[in-house]
């Protein structure tokens, strides 16, 4: 009897258990960017410092630097991010480029990550892209997070 | 220039007097509860078990601790059997009895009406030709026209037209509150930063004239054009509106809708929760 018991409970803990691995099963792809913003580290003081430098000139939205192969705009709260549009299929060197500009005013690696800057294509290089395979990261290939 | 901004910034700050915080769901917090509960449950039956059998063994044949050592193993045994059991058939009779959900409240479409009504008449998928400010939409002009951005926001102040889009997703996305992580809607999120950049770069009046709809998949979430009456494809609008039938779409047919939303074709799923 005890043994029948315990053998029942075996198989009932197996199948609870293969259960369970279905229920916390995350859906597959790469993760969001909105899921990286909400665990994203904090900005430093000089990093904020630096932020406020930049866009006080704006007084609110606007484009702060432009190139042939990109452009960084600006976005207050709530957005509160420089957004960065990739104008041409040299993704990776308009990347580069581009956090070069910010390096240059004075953020440091994990300023840059954390201000958050975003990268997305404009519409014609998405369009150049969309069956090329390209894996496009719309995050500083630096960034960890 | 000026009252655009102030329309924008007005909106924005609506935005975030009216975004309410919501935790993470009480419904998922009680099922993850329970799933802890039935395996710690579990591993005590265990050791009840395992102590039943240190009493049995060091018994050396007296009948009152071998009765008792039966006794805590057959317990821990009927234990086992009742929490699993349990969890057997509930879960046999109807899964979702193990799975609790939130309860979703639907917002009334009627009450989601946007202020200024799609332009040009449904049931078509014409277009006004040029290349100014007072086009609508159509093949002949994007995706350099402005079928979705008659009155040039997009085209003359990308940034605040951005701006204006978020607050617009912030104030009317259906799964907006859904998720709060740090005080960032990643929901909200999710339609800003992957859904729209991945569908259409932030650009109101692309155009994509290929599979899988022949007449193109238009605008922001490049969805359907010509809006037939009924339908919430409808992509060639303005960028306001487009926004509204994306929101529409969601409802009817949730993110399966979007290929950018397919992990499957390779994109960033939504969010758990979203």
């Amino acid at each position: 009897m005890i043994v029948i018991l315990l053998a029942i409970g075996i198989f009932l803990a197996i199948k609870f258990f293969k259960g369970r691995k279905e229920l916390t099963e995350q859906p597959e792809g790469p993760p969001s960017i909105a899921e990286r913003l909400s665990s994203k580290p904090a900005l430093s003081f000089s990093g904020e410092e630096l932020k406020q430098k930049l866009i006080k000139p704006l007084g609110g939205p606007g484009l702060l630097y432009e190139t042939p192969g990109f452009q960084i705009g600006w976005l207050p709260a709530p957005v509160d991010s420089f957004e960065v549009m990739i104008k041409t299929t040299d993704v990776i060197s308009a990347k580069e480029e581009a956090t070069a500009w910010f390096r240059g005013k004075g953020f440091a690696e994990e300023d840059i990550c954390a201000l958050p800057v975003i990268f997305y294509l404009g519409w014609e290089v998405n369009q150049q892209l969309r069956d090329s395979g390209f894996v496009f990261n719309s995050l500083p290939d630096f960034c960890l997070y | 220039m000026v009252e655009v901004y102030q329309l924008f910034f007005s909106l924005s700050l609506a935005a975030e007097e009216e975004s309410e915080t919501i935790g993470l769901g009480l419904a998922q917090r009680i099922n993850n509860f329970y799933n802890w509960a039935l395996g710690i449950g579990a591993i005590f039956a265990l050791g009840i078990i395992v102590f039943g059998g240190i009493l049995y063994i060091t018994s050396a044949g007296n009948p009152d601790r071998l009765r008792e050592a039966r006794a805590w193993i057959t317990a821990a045994l009927v234990g086992l059997l009742v929490l699993f059991g349990s969890f057997l058939i509930l879960k046999t009779l109807n899964p979702k009895l193990t799975n609790l959900e939130d309860i979703v409240l639907q917002i009334n479409p009627k009450a989601d009406v946007p202020e200024v009504p799609p332009p040009g008449a449904r049931g078509s998928c014409g277009y006004h030709s040029g290349d100014t400010c007072d086009s609508y939409w159509g093949t002949a002009n994007a995706p350099r026209g402005n079928f979705g951005d008659p009155t040039c926001t997009f085209a003359e102040l990308p940034e605040l037209a951005k701006l204006g889009l978020y607050a617009y997703i912030l104030d009317n996305a259906p799964n907006k509150g859904r998720v709060i992580v740090n005080g960032r809607d990643v929901c909200v999120d999710y339609w800003y930063y992957d859904l729209i950049p991945c569908e259409s770069g932030y650009n109101p009046n692309t155009v994509f004239m290929g599979s899988p709809q022949a007449t193109g998949a238009w605008g922001l979430f490049q969805m359907g054009c010509g809006c037939p009456v009924g339908s919430t494809d409808c992509g060639s609008v303005d960028w306001g509106n487009q926004a509204y039938y994306a929101f529409q779409e969601y409802r009817q047919d949730g993110w399966q809708y979007w290929g950018c939303a397919r992990a499957s074709l390779g994109h960033t799923p939504p969010p758990t929760g979203c």
